[in-house]
């Protein structure tokens, strides 16, 4: 695994050098702020509004960090060439495949807990209190983007940068739909298509349950434990899944 | 003698995109131990191929590579291997240092010896003074200098170069030769692929012609040029045949 | 020689129609919310201005973005629950049901051992989903009201034809919270942005009446609300009928509040109230 952390590191080294992340960050940080300056009807003291805009785009600027740093990664080797120099030294191609996936991870993971710090400096500025269930929910989308970035890095070992960052982001965004779009349709068809959703909703890793931004918005007391020991094994699981079709399917590629 | 490389029987395809291409015919050859092997073909014989093969970066459809004993897409032997792409692919983000750094770690060298052989490495490819200066700010020349500094970075029993001079200008060419003369000196195999015959001429001790998925000759250089030169001195009494020669007529000859 | 590796770069055949494939699942799966979707009286009117040929080229996303905006202030209103309650699915997996329903289920499961694994799985998916999500509706306490403003103010910001948003925004403002030049500053804006926006103007009515007890402008703002040209519920114009009753009365102008009332008995001819009240008035007129 010390290989699969050199080629990590190199993916972090990567996204820093790069510009994306930067404006990102000024983007979301303008909005938390214009957000949190923000007066309607001269309230003052406005937390849950302020909340839910800075967790949502939060949420969208990390899961967009991982989709871009990881689509590109495994086309850009194979497209500069860098590849060739990196898998002529002893490195599996899973440890190269779980590197991309760490780095990737640890990136968006490093820009979320960034965002969420200043975030929380600005909650607190507003006078209210970090929550349990805060922590929760910044926890929930911490595996949310190890999974992304999973699928991610899964998908770009069959589908080339673009249609993988296409994909990706299509499906985090009704990845949050999934389970209710697919219990609704369930009334309206016949057995076979019951059956195939029913697979589906099985299949289909359900991204509602590492979202806890109501809770957190509107204040709820915290989750019991064992849920998310729950959705953080959903999550190995899931991850481990995709890592290991990235893996299979990397392996079998002609270089 | 043993042999560092063996290739028996190698039988390689590719795909792009619905289109099949056979690229190895069931080519054998071997690299000894301490000798400079320079594989030669024109474009599109099979030189790449087969050191994509080598390094198990393709899997033959038959036959089989064998370097240090183990087969090609073991990764025990890539400890010992050392590889130099046709052309400089590396991170343009990093600097000399970071990415010698990069690899040595991949081959899990200790730190401090790391830190003395990247230094040694990059002396002795003249890039000491551009150590910490990002590669993207680097000549072409200087890139196919720092691939060549990566590829030594593990002090490799073998090394496989795949067009060393491309991109060289002649003093960067005289100044590759003698680094690889100075390899094969210390005892290293080096598997040596170029269209530059008169570089091949200059340094290889044996050659091996391919050319579509064949290989038409492997003999020692002078063995080659030797036979040949007779054979002309015989019929006609002209001049030395250089390597180039030999190279064209034994193309046209399996061609025609 | 042809060279290999060119991976990112090579035509794949499959990554179009795979695509493709993808979006149209993405629309098939975003049909079924759309559907059960209850879009309000919101319509593909620009906020930019002079926009309404960009506004009809994007298709209405200001209209179905303050339609999601003005669905907020209703989950605000009930502490995060949404009308898309997962109640049903707990009851469908016999968590949080009667206890002979969950019998029913494991009696049926040891019958069907297939089917018992199958219910077992969707039984920990609906409780997580249970546990995840706001699960219990619960009124926004009091003091924390101030919270759905931002969003009664973004919905009609992002579709100012939003009448619902003015008039039910003016009423929390000047009702709920106390911001009674605000509310009417807000309301003033509504019934700009759509004079026959009725409900707006007797929303206004109603504050100038209660709040303020300016009854010369809310007798305006009524009679404004009267003259609509919207379709209106009869329920509704009796009700601005009835305020605007009061409002002439207040001024003194008891006839003119008869008046009204006799158009409210006209509307609805059983309503003892109506006839209680203009007996009493029409008395004490004499």
């Amino acid at each position: 695994m010390r290989a699969a952390w050199i080629i990590a590191k190199n993916v972090i080294e990567e996204s820093i050098r790069k510009k994306e992340i930067y404006v990102l960050f000024i983007l979301s940080v303008a909005i938390m702020a214009v957000a949190a300056m923000a007066s309607f009807f001269s309230l003052t003291g406005l937390v849950k509004y302020f909340t839910e805009l800075s967790f949502l785009i939060v949420t969208y600027i990390t899961v967009i960090i991982a989709v871009v740093v990881g689509a590109r990664q495994l086309p850009t080797e194979l497209n500069s060439r860098t590849i060739y120099p990196l898998m002529a030294k002893p490195l599996k191609r899973s440890e190269f495949i779980i590197g991309k996936w760490l780095g990737t991870s640890l990136i968006s993971i490093f820009c979320f807990l960034v965002f969420e710090g200043i975030f929380i400096i600005l909650l607190l500025s507003k006078g209210s209190s970090v929550s349990g269930i805060l922590i929760q929910g910044i926890f929930l989308h911490i595996l949310q983007l190890m999974l992304i970035s999973s699928i991610v890095i899964c998908l770009s070992a069959f589908m080339t940068n673009a249609a993988n960052v296409t994909v990706s982001i299509l499906y985090f965004i009704l990845g949050h739909w999934i389970g209710k779009a697919i219990s609704d349709a369930l009334d309206k068809c016949g057995a076979f298509l019951v059956w195939m959703l029913k697979s589906l909703n099985y299949i289909i890793p359900h991204l509602d349950y590492f979202d806890l931004s109501k809770k957190i918005v509107h204040q709820w007391p915290p989750v019991p434990a064992w849920v998310i020991i729950t959705v953080t094994i959903y999550a190995v699981v899931y991850i481990s899944i995709f890592l290991l079709i990235g893996t299979l399917k990397f392996q079998r590629k002609q270089l | 003698m043993e042999p560092v490389i063996e290739i028996k029987n190698l039988h390689a395809e590719y795909r792009v995109g619905r289109e099949k291409t056979v690229a190895l015919k069931g080519i054998n050859l071997r690299a000894y131990k301490g000798e400079i092997f320079g594989f030669i073909g024109p474009n599109g014989a099979g030189k790449t191929t087969t050191i994509n093969v080598l390094l198990g970066f393709m899997r033959p459809t038959n036959g089989e590579a064998i370097i240090l004993d183990e087969k090609s897409s073991s990764l025990k032997n890539r400890f010992r291997i050392g590889y130099l792409p046709e052309t400089a692919y590396y991170y343009p983000y990093l600097t000399p240092s970071k990415i010698l750094t990069m690899y040595g770690k991949l081959f899990r060298i200790d730190k401090i010896t790391l830190n003395s052989r990247i230094d040694s490495v990059l002396a002795i490819v003249g890039l000491m003074g551009k150590k910490n200066t990002p590669i993207r700010n680097l000549s072409k020349g200087m890139q196919q200098r720092l691939g060549l500094a990566q590829a030594i970075i593990n002090d490799p029993d073998v090394m496989i170069l795949d067009e060393p001079n491309s991109g060289l200008d002649p003093i960067g060419k005289r100044e590759m030769r003698d680094i690889i003369l100075e390899l094969r000196n210390k005892g290293k195999t080096i598997f040596f692929s170029s269209h530059e015959l008169s570089e091949v001429e200059l340094i290889c001790d044996r050659v091996g012609i391919i050319d579509r998925g064949q290989i038409l000759k492997t003999e020692k250089l002078d063995q080659i040029v030797g036979k040949i030169n007779t054979k002309n001195q015989d019929k006609s009494g002209s001049g030395r045949a250089s390597l180039e020669d030999i190279f064209v007529r034994t193309i046209k000859d399996k061609r025609a | 020689m042809k060279k290999l590796g060119t991976g990112g770069g090579k035509h794949r055949p499959y990554n179009v129609p795979l695509c493709l494939c993808a979006l149209l699942l993405c629309v098939l799966l975003l049909q079924i919310p759309l559907q059960t979707y209850h879009y309000s009286e919101a319509s593909s009117v620009s906020v930019i201005p002079g926009g309404e040929i960009i506004s009809k080229i994007l298709g209405g996303v200001f209209s179905g973005s303050a339609d999601l905006l003005w669905l907020k202030t209703d989950e605000y209103l009930h502490k995060g629950v949404t009308e898309h309650s997962h109640c049903h699915i707990l009851e469908e997996a016999g968590i949080g049901g009667h206890t002979q329903h969950k019998h029913e289920h494991e009696h049926k499961g040891t019958e069907h051992g297939h089917e018992l694994k199958h219910n077992r799985l969707d039984k920990l998916f609906a409780k997580l989903e249970y546990n995840l999500k706001p699960n219990i509706t619960e009124h926004l306490h009091s003091k924390r009201e101030d919270e759905l403003m931002p969003w009664f103010k973004l919905t009609t910001t992002f579709n100012p034809h939003h009448v619902r948003a003015y008039a039910v925004g003016g009423y929390w403002l000047a009702f709920r919270l106390g911001k009674t030049e605000e509310a009417i500053k807000f309301l003033k804006e509504g019934i700009k942005n759509n004079p026959d926006g009725y409900q707006i103007s007797t929303q206004i009515g109603i504050v100038y009446f209660s709040r303020l007890k300016d009854y010369k402008k809310a007798q305006y703002y009524f009679e404004k609300a009267l003259k609509s040209q919207a379709e209106m519920d009869e329920y509704d114009k009796a009700g601005i009928l009835r305020f605007l009753a009061f409002s002439y009365k207040f001024q003194g102008h008891t006839q003119k509040a008869i008046d009204c009332y006799k158009q409210v008995l006209g509307l609805f001819p059983e309503n003892k109230k109506a006839v209680q009240i203009i007996a009493r008035w029409e008395q004490e007129k004499d």
